[in-house]
């Protein structure tokens, strides 16, 4: 899939963290997804960077990047929690931009995979491409309902595809082609942003430990909250575990099931970490004052869009008829 | 003899994949004392055969090689469902130690039997008294002319009763902080005044024992490292054996499931156990666990030809404690109304052997530092927070 580099993922993660840290600091994060749907200035400048041509063919001014580079930027989304249609505009348009011309590269995307399925920030999108029976094109004239959510960095909508019409830009079996090959790289990029919130999460509850202070010492003292702790960090690391699996996976045929039941694995393990992150936090944790809580939601949601079918028991099943 | 100046063992894996295919030996006796002189043969046999020096220096007996190529044969040997060799203490634990601290005449003296596996070694750190606290340990060495006489008694000593030697932590120096007055000590089992008493495991084997040592002598030459240097060197081997620990662990719990799901295939068949949603979905799940420890493992080779993995093997430690717990239960609650017999009641199901498994996964958050220790040193050493 990519001819790049080891190191070209390393390089991408310095960079994004370089450029996030800069345009969507977590200082002020909650001021920050209150005040706009997207985070603007990221989005700017990863356009400037080339994110979100990435994935595409250097025939389409891409840096044919693949699964790795992909995990990497996207551990730095999630990390930061930069609010954005991120994995539809840089996996799905990524790899349209190779057949189909959608625009400049700040243009927001949103993807519909099949009818009926909730898209991030369809509302606000630019460009909304959908999967058909036998096609993938882009629709104008959709009507994109937006879902009240507890999410603060995603913007859900239904969208209702009567009186659209839809210009089909890749069809017949290269069609199924890039459908799988987006669903597969999806799932890369959304694994890639649990882990990202989750060393997050780690990384606060170990400062907070170490600040807060009851019974005259830090918390982070008390051996309960040290072994809370560290089981994060074991947890953590199986979190990036099973991310370099889905990488390793996204670049074989045939391993879709694989791969979903591994997602679902990694979004549980993510939701442990949150969630005793807020355990360490205490009441702080829970004001929503505190940005704690948009980490735990993005999770909870991330969590969410793998709930097609329950793919650890379908993959238990397969395993058992052998 | 083994060869020298052989190619790289990450080159010959077809070779030794069809050799293990044809050597290894599949009816070895379940009972450990007719059991143990068959895991001496398979040692010298792969010895001979010129895998098992992959990783030793070649002036000392083994095939020169570079970091990585023992954990490529432990994987090997896992993933073959091969035993591991009879000498395995001494091959990852008291060997590399000699390797990396000893002296040219301690390795000289002692490396080439072990590879071979014509001396058995085991490791006598723990004691009734000081398991966790290891460095409250009280066993003792005296210093004497030409010597030291160690006298105290150590327990859990894993293969002790087969051990021609045993690296003992002791005491020599009690007027020292508690981390400064430990050496290792390379004790002679044939000594006068060593003794091992087999303590059997909750599994029913005599895996263990209780070692005594009254007033036995013990040569200057012995020491490994500097007088003193017993608590830094205890650190190192920990830290040291939990990488290789964790690749090769890894493939034995995955060959563990692969029996695992073929056993529960037959429980299904003969109707004693449903193919329902809980099932499938602790098999996925375990499934799933693996593939991310796999992973992990993959990530983990590239540290090991750099050798140190420091604090962070900690948490390579729980991660496969958890896989292998998991796991291993899971082969055992499939047995339903038959956990826990050692005799089958569906032909094959094998009650005996998962059950055995499933008791001595427990163990894994026991020995080589306890799960609360590890969280301790994770904790402490890796992420920084305060000390209690
Ligand atoms: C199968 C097996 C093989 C072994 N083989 C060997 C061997 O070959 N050589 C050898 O030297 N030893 C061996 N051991 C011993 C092993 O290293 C010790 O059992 C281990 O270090 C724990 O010590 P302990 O058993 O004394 O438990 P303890 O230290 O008494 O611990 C009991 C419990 O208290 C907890 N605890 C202790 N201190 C703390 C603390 N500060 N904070 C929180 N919790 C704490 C522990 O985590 C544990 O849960 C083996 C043990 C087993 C089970």
């Amino acid at each position: 899939m990519s001819a790049a580099a080891p190191d070209y993922a390393q390089e991408i993660q310095r960079s994004a963290r370089e450029i996030l840290a800069r345009t969507a600091s977590t200082e002020g994060l909650l001021e920050r997804l209150r005040a706009e749907d997207v985070s603007r200035g990221a989005w700017d400048a990863a356009a400037q960077a080339g994110w979100f041509r990435l994935l595409s063919g250097e025939a389409a001014g891409g840096l044919g990047a693949g699964p790795a580079e992909l995990a990497a930027l996207f551990r730095e989304i999630g990390r930061h929690l930069a609010a954005g249609p991120w994995v539809d505009t840089v996996v799905a348009a990524g790899l349209l931009r190779d057949h189909a011309d959608l625009g400049p590269d700040t243009a927001l995307i949103g993807y519909l995979p099949e009818p009926g399925a909730v898209v991030e920030f369809a509302a606000v999108a630019d460009v909304l491409v959908v999967r058909g029976p036998d096609s993938i094109g882009l629709a104008r004239g959709a009507l994109a309902m937006p879902l009240k959510s507890f999410d603060l960095a995603g913007r859900p909508a239904q969208v209702d595809l009567t009186g659209a019409t839809v210009e089909a830009v890749v069809e017949g079996a290269e069609a199924e082609r890039v459908a799988v090959a987006i669903a597969r790289l999806a799932r890369v990029a959304r694994s890639g942003e649990l882990a990202g919130l989750a060393a997050a999460a780690l990384d606060m509850s170990v400062r907070y430990a170490g600040e807060r202070v009851q019974f005259d010492r830090p918390i982070g003292a008390f051996q309960a909250v040290q072994h809370r702790i560290a089981e994060m960090a074991v947890t953590r690391t199986a979190v990036d575990s099973a991310l370099a699996a889905i990488v390793t996976l996204a670049a074989s045929e045939g391993t879709d099931a694989e791969q979903a039941a591994l997602y679902e694995y990694a979004a549980g393990e993510a939701r442990t970490v949150v969630l005793s992150a807020l355990q360490v936090h205490g009441g702080i944790g829970f004001s929503a004052e505190h940005p704690l809580h948009a980490y735990i939601k993005r999770v909870l949601r991330l969590q969410a869009v793998a709930g097609e079918g329950e793919p650890l028991l379908d993959l238990g099943g397969r395993l058992l008829a052998g | 003899m083994a060869a020298t100046a052989v190619k790289p063992l990450a080159d010959r894996l077809d070779e030794l994949r069809d050799w293990l295919a044809r050597e290894t030996p599949r009816d070895l006796p379940y009972d450990l004392d007719a059991r143990f002189p068959r895991l001496v043969e398979w040692q010298r046999k792969l010895y001979d055969a010129g895998w098992l020096g992959y990783g030793w220096p070649a002036e000392f007996g083994g095939n020169g090689g570079g970091p990585t190529d023992k954990v490529i044969l432990s994987v090997e040997l896992a993933r073959a469902a091969a035993p591991v060799p009879a000498g395995t203490i001494g091959l990852e634990v008291i060997g590399p130690t000699l390797t990396r601290f000893g002296t040219d005449a301690q390795r000289r003296r002692f490396l080439p039997p072990m590879l071979r596996g014509d001396e058995i070694w085991s490791q006598g750190f723990s004691e009734p008294e000081a398991g966790s606290d290891l460095a409250s340990l009280r066993t003792r060495a005296e210093k004497v002319e030409g010597g030291y006489i160690v006298s105290g008694r150590k327990t859990w000593t894993s293969w002790g009763q087969f051990a021609r030697w045993c690296g003992v932590l002791a005491r020599t120096d009690p007027d020292v902080p508690k981390h400064k007055g430990i050496s290792l000590l390379m004790v002679d089992m044939e000594s006068e005044g060593a003794q091992t008493f087999p303590l059997v495991q909750m599994t029913g084997d005599a895996e263990f024992t209780e070692t005594l040592f009254e007033r036995v002598f013990v040569p200057d030459e012995n020491v490994v490292g500097q007088p003193g240097d017993g608590w830094n060197l205890a650190l190192d081997i920990l830290a040291h054996e939990r990488g290789p620990l964790v690749v090769r662990r890894q493939v034995e719990i995955a060959v563990g499931f692969e029996g695992i799901v073929e056993n529960a295939r037959r429980l299904v068949a003969a109707g004693v156990l449903a193919d329902d949603a809980r099932l499938r979905e602790r098999v996925g799940r375990a499934w799933a666990q693996l593939r991310m420890l796999e992973a992990y493992a993959a990530g983990l080779m590239g540290h090991l030809v750099h050798g140190d993995l420091g604090p962070e093997a900690s948490i390579g430690k729980r991660l496969v404690t958890e896989v292998e717990q998991a796991v291993f239960e899971l082969g055992f609650d499939i047995l339903g109304a038959s956990r826990g017999l050692a005799e089958d009641a569906v032909p094959g199901m094998n009650a005996d052997k998962w059950t055995r498994d499933y008791l001595y996964s427990r163990a894994a958050s026991i020995y080589g530092g306890a799960a609360e220790i590890q969280r301790g040193i994770i904790a402490q050493r890796v992420l920084g927070l305060p000390r209690a």
